[in-house]
């Protein structure tokens, strides 16, 4: 005759397998219920399915995935929390919240174009939802979808008619137990002028995504741009070596350091394996790189070989010798601001500039090159820049 | 960090036979790529396929019906004009039928044109239909509006949305609707009034939305847990029900 015991850590769990009662003091469960436990014995546990607290019975305790639970005494009783991301607990709440006026906006014919918008809503939720706990997001992109997750939870809430949710700078509800009224009124008004603002935009629909950039830019004190070298085209005949940088146009000057390509004279890649994987990482930009009016991508061009181009290949000629051959500039100021979305697949040309006179200074024709828009006639280099503005700090999630 | 483990371990699923390989495996894996596997792999957990949950789907479907058929009464009520058709085609002449709130008797009776709004109950002449009196509805072909000779010149279109309520066993009322939407719609009411199953296309549409709606939501907390193939054995009974607390 073993006893019945209170349990003290086992105490939250989820159905995972239907389970029907066969005597009177058992309780049937349906699959993804949640239930809490209050005692165990023998395989069995004694609770409640939490949304229907009244009925208690048994259950076999293999039908249970039991949750990790942080337990708090108020008084007399326990608070029993999970410990799942507080912002995750409140998208469940609201989905399961919203489903039930769902299901009463389908009844009512009128309100058609309510019923689809909210029902995209809970979609998005759902979506973003199992992304956050999938825990495969680093860290600058998880604070953009908190971002996104609140900003549509409280556009539903007001669209619905549901009381606004006030959350202080980082999105986390605020506690009225720990807030003072003062600063709890001031939060109220600001986030129903954010929300009124938000509809507006959503009604008019107007594409901006400043919050979710902006909130990365400020979560990270260091950023760092990804540039792919897929292609450069350009007859030159001989050896040469490509010099890329970020330079900084009003200022004059590099602002980071230079990334060596050699090309060979067939057109490709001296080190052929390299063909497809020529990548690099400019890191460490602060937030002053990111403040600068206007920020260029420049390439270099030096030609390795003989010292006048027009002459023949001749064993009189010395060869090795490093003469300059052009630049190719292009304005990235929008791209490292984060105003243009950047995918793996779009691909930008660059335009090639060739130095005029053998004793031109790379320099110069820079200068010449960035105040002017001029046309280059097809020669250029190929770039490509995923994934722009990645944080450095990637946290272990 | 997880991302590059992930990388190089699915690299080496396909087990490589040289270092090429490999290097050729991992320039594929590329990290957008890592994402859109795991993300089409978060979908595919979504296929619903396990036997608890297909029991659950089967316990919810009631309710869900229940739902639509509510949904269809309530449009019944709210009425709708329809058209009349009629041999000469001088002028398409407007009728408007709605059925009672308390879901008894089906009014009916002739419109000048057109309404805008709601149309009061005393301004449809016609003798009300008992649904009680209903016997039947028809549609389509063998709707006697349609079998008229004059009926054949119509398209196709006024084919598929005729419906006819039998009542007293002899008595037709005939339907045009204006839409598929409300020929679904329609049928669907009175098939739920006689207490026969709802068939159109858009009840299947309804339900499998809504269904999946609430099976998202009931499974909202299996997130990441894995539903065994087999279930669980049932433990053997425990030799006492005395709980600690009897707080019943």
């Amino acid at each position: 005759m073993a006893p019945w015991t209170k349990t003290s850590s086992e105490r939250y769990g989820v159905v995972k397998w239907n389970f029907i009662a066969k005597a009177e003091k058992q309780l049937s469960l349906a699959v993804g219920d949640t239930v809490h436990i209050q005692e165990s014995c023998e395989g069995w546990y004694k609770g409640y399915v939490i949304k229907n607290k009244e009925r208690k019975g048994a259950f076999p305790a293999n039908f249970i995935v039991l949750k990790e639970v942080i337990i708090e005494k108020r008084g007399d009783e326990e608070v029993i929390t999970s410990v799942e991301m507080p912002l995750v607990k409140e998208v469940t709440t609201t989905l399961r919240e919203w489903g039930t006026i769902w299901k009463q906006l389908y009844l009512q014919s009128s309100k058609k174009v309510r019923f689809t918008q909210v029902q995209r809503l809970m979609w998005d939720l759902m979506e973003w939802r199992s992304q956050l706990l999938s825990g495969t997001l680093p860290s600058d992109e998880f604070k953009e979808l908190k971002q996104k997750v609140t900003s549509k939870i409280d556009y539903g809430n007001k669209i619905l008619e549901l009381d606004v949710v006030v959350r202080d700078a980082d999105g986390n509800i605020l506690d009225p137990e720990r807030a003072s009224v003062i600063s709890l009124f001031r939060a109220h008004r600001d986030a129903t002028a954010k929300i009124t603002e938000r509809i507006k935009e959503e009604q008019s629909n107007v594409q901006m995504d400043h919050s979710g950039v902006s909130a990365r830019i400020q979560s990270s004190p260091t950023h760092s741009l990804y540039v792919f070298v897929r292609n450069f085209v350009c007859r030159i005949g001989e050896d040469s070596e490509l010099f890329m940088s970020l330079y900084d146009p009003n200022k004059q000057t590099n602002i980071s350091e230079n990334y060596l390509v050699r090309w060979g004279d067939k057109g490709l890649p001296k080190d052929i394996e390299m063909l497809n994987s020529l990548k690099v990482v400019f890191t460490d930009l602060g937030n002053k790189d990111l403040n600068r009016e206007k920020i260029y991508l420049i390439c270099q061009i030096v030609r390795v070989g003989r010292m006048d181009l027009k002459d023949t290949p001749n064993k009189k000629w010395t060869t090795g010798l490093r003469r300059p051959f052009g630049v190719a500039v292009m304005d990235i100021s929008d791209i490292i601001k984060g105003k243009t979305e950047c995918d793996e697949e779009k691909q930008y040309f660059i335009p090639f500039h060739p130095v005029i006179a053998e004793n031109d200074f790379l320099h110069a024709l820079l200068n010449k090159v960035t105040s002017s828009r001029g046309d280059s006639g097809g020669q250029g280099t190929t770039h490509s820049f995923p994934a722009q503005m990645t944080s450095q700090q990637r946290s272990l999630r | 960090m997880q991302v590059v483990k992930e990388q190089i371990t699915r690299a080496l699923t396909i087990k490589p036979n040289s270092l090429d390989q490999f290097k050729s495996r991992l320039q594929n894996l590329s990290y957008t790529e890592i994402l859109k596997l795991r993300q089409s792999e978060r979908m595919n957990q979504e296929d619903f396929q396990s036997r608890p949950i297909l029991e659950l789907r089967e316990k919810i479907q009631p309710e869900i019906m229940e739902l639509i058929k509510q949904q269809r009464l309530n449009r019944l009520c709210e009425g709708t004009c329809f058209r009349k058709i009629s041999s000469r085609r001088r002028q398409d002449k407007f009728w408007y039928c709605r059925l009672s709130p308390n879901h008894k008797v089906l009014h009916y009776g002739d419109l000048e044109e057109s309404p805008q709004g709601e149309v009061p109950h005393d301004s449809l002449q016609d003798k009300p239909v008992p649904v009680a009196d209903i016997k039947a509805v028809v549609t389509g072909k063998d709707c006697p509006h349609m079998k008229e000779k004059g009926a054949l010149k119509q398209n196709k279109e006024v084919l598929e949305l005729a419906f006819s309520v039998l009542y007293e066993s002899d008595e037709y009322l005939n339907f045009i609707a204006p839409d598929k939407h409300e020929y679904c719609v329609w049928t669907d009411g009175l098939n739920a009034l006689l207490g026969k199953e709802m068939t159109s296309e858009f009840t299947r549409s309804d339900m499998d939305t809504l269904l999946n709606m609430e099976m998202k939501l009931r499974l909202l907390d299996l997130e990441n847990i894995q539903i065994p193939e087999v279930p669980p054995p049932i433990p053997k009974e425990p030799s006492n029900y005395d709980f600690v607390y009897d707080c019943n």
